[in-house]
């Protein structure tokens, strides 16, 4: 494909790229800050709704993917003195153009050598037992030793200074892996993962190994939660558990992918930075935090039980019936 | 410590019991995983906090514990018919809704009573010395298990909606084709569980404290047993739950670390999905 086909295949991303980055740009700090939250909160999103929404498996733990490779990333490029003495950390403090893949392929390797067992069977296995996947997460990382336990970590290196560049670090990262995810998902490993999603026994039975396109397609999903997270809690500067395990996390990720719209890429994108832009927007209104909670909350509910495919869904919808 | 260790599987595995069969009974007549089950703790507890003798409104007990079981379980069918029904078609979409919901319900009981642990006064409160030492409210879960799980296998096995639960607990479209309503055996189950988790939760409070955290460890850990103990087997589940609460508290009273709680559940499950996926005693 040369040139011109590539952009006008990828035009709508190529027009949110340019708007974003003007906006961006030229917007306050505040709200910069914010777009840098959503632009990984994006990824995150876009990450879990592809997998979920395409093959239909739905994983509960995509913040314990990237906390682990954000944890592991930290370890290594940090040393710290916590209680009693004990150094946090690994004892090394390596570069982070070293940590961050190690971080990365750290989250992949846990989250498919523990979620193994599970995706092979049916879906509901895989399902719960990330819930217990979790769960055992956060208690592993807060028990032992080195990881700064419940109070977390800070002071760690940053992979570049300044609110601006790190908008412009982030907008990269999501535009890449939401490109890469677009073109999967339109390729014929999506297709498939599409049909796992209607009738798995189906596909089994017409001789495509569903196992192996839903392992393609979860280590995938690692690879972008992975990517994510470490650049994530790079740029926040702080790491605990309660900051990447808490639920809040995979409930921002599950509610922006259900109203952009759960089986698109842009929707969980789209998705994404409404939700962020809204918990900001209402951050004055409604300070008690489980309140705007529970209102974001009812929201994507009530959309998604009405509009199950998402308002990126429903405008893809609406679309094909002009066409026709 | 080997006393402590039987007293505390006894005691969490019967807990455990009660939660896992709800779950399970739930599973075996619609296919659903209602990923609110554990919230059903949250309402009963907390409803039987507010009107116990130890709370604001201080009833007695035989009035705040069947309240707060009537309350459990109408928020079990509230779970049923509001969302669990819109969304029935598509798996994905009932875990997802579910899953919200159950948070949604965590945040509502955070914002009425924040997340500090509240305590529970004890229905019995003496502690009973003897071969083992222990509490009333300990004594309690072990025996109400003992009843309320003798009565929901008797129902299940002697009855005839009992058997029609069966009947779709097997095999759900045949049943239908039979001719058999699903709409009163699912019904059923859904105020069978509820009674049986709302149960679980007044006791969870008793036994230890209550917190708007409480239904995702009870719900993980319901998946847990019904996986171990396979899927449509009653007899799987209460024994798979003494099973991981016997490992649970080896562990824990062992190693002297609580939190490794969560470490062994997940590492069971991982055994059992890895070698034997259908569980000790399961049908699928």
């Amino acid at each position: 494909m040369d040139l011109k086909q590539l952009l006008r295949k990828y035009k709508y991303w190529l027009v949110m790229t340019i708007i974003l980055l003007v906006f961006g740009t030229f917007a306050p700090e505040k709200i910069v800050r914010t777009l840098i939250l959503a632009a990984y909160f994006a990824i995150f999103a876009m990450a879990w709704g592809f997998f979920a929404g395409y093959s239909g498996y739905v994983f509960f733990a995509p913040h314990g993917i990237l906390g682990f490779a954000a944890y592991i990333s930290v370890l290594a490029s940090y040393k710290g003195f916590g209680r009693g003495g004990i150094p946090e950390g690994f004892g090394t403090v390596w570069p982070i153009y070293i940590t961050i893949p190690l971080g990365v392929a750290a989250g992949i390797l846990i989250g498919f050598l523990s979620c193994l067992p599970s995706l092979r069977l049916r879906g509901s296995y895989f399902t719960l037992f990330s819930l217990a996947f979790i769960m055992a997460l956060d208690g592993i990382i807060i028990t032992l030793p080195g990881t700064g336990g419940t109070r977390g970590l800070f002071g760690f290196p940053q992979v570049v200074l300044g609110t601006l560049p790190n908008f412009y670090l982030s907008l990269a990262l999501m535009v890449s892996i939401g490109i890469i995810l677009h073109s999967v998902g339109e390729s014929h490993i999506g297709r498939i993962l599409k049909a796992v999603r209607m009738n798995e026994d189906l596909v089994n039975s017409s001789g495509v190994n569903a196992n192996k396109y839903k392992f393609i397609g979860f280590t995938l999903s690692l690879a972008a939660l992975a990517i994510g997270g470490t650049f994530f809690v790079h740029y926040l500067g702080s790491l605990s558990p309660e900051s990447v395990f808490g639920i809040l996390i995979v409930f921002r990720i599950i509610i922006a992918t259900i109203l952009g719209g759960l089986g698109t890429i842009v929707g969980p994108l789209i998705g994404a930075y409404f939700v962020l832009f809204l918990e900001e927007g209402t951050r004055t209104v409604l300070p008690h935090a489980p309140t705007r909670t529970i209102i974001i909350a009812l929201i994507g509910l009530i959309v998604y039980i009405l509009m199950p495919e998402g308002i990126v869904g429903k405008i893809e919808g609406l679309l094909k019936r002009k066409r026709v | 410590m080997i006393d402590k260790i039987i007293l505390l599987t006894l005691i969490t595995g019967s807990i455990y019991s009660l939660l896992a069969l709800g779950f399970a009974l739930i599973y075996a007549v619609g296919r659903v995983e209602n990923l609110a089950h554990g919230s059903i703790i949250l309402v009963a507890g907390y409803t039987y906090w507010i009107l116990h003798p130890g709370g604001p409104f201080a009833f007695p007990f035989y009035v705040a514990f069947p309240i707060s079981i009537m309350a459990g379980v109408l928020f079990n069918l509230i779970v049923y018919f509001v969302i669990v029904k819109k969304t029935l078609k598509d798996p994905t979409a009932v875990w997802i809704s579910t899953f919200i919901f159950a948070l949604i319900i965590e945040n509502i009981i955070a914002s009425i009573f924040s997340y500090a642990p509240f305590g529970i006064l004890p229905v019995i409160s003496q502690t009973y010395k003897g071969p083992l030492t222990i509490t009333g409210t300990g004594l309690l879960i072990i025996v109400l298990n003992i009843i309320l799980t003798s009565a929901t296998v008797l129902y299940v096995n002697h009855t005839s909606m009992g058997r029609r639960i069966r009947s779709f607990a097997v095999n759900p479209t045949a049943s239908i084709r039979c001719g058999l309503d699903p709409k009163p055996p699912t019904l059923m189950v859904w105020i069978i569980s509820g009674s049986l988790a709302s149960v679980a939760g007044v006791l969870i409070g008793m036994f230890t404290y209550i917190d708007p955290y409480m239904w995702f460890f009870p719900l993980i850990m319901s998946f847990c047993v019904v996986v171990l103990g396979g899927i449509g087997s009653i007899w799987g589940s209460i024994i798979a739950a003494y099973i991981i609460s016997f490992t649970e508290s080896t562990v824990v009273i062992g190693l002297g670390e609580p939190r490794l709680r969560f470490v062994v559940g997940m590492a069971i499950l991982m055994v059992v999905l890895v070698f034997r996926p259908r569980g000790l005693f399961g049908r699928e």
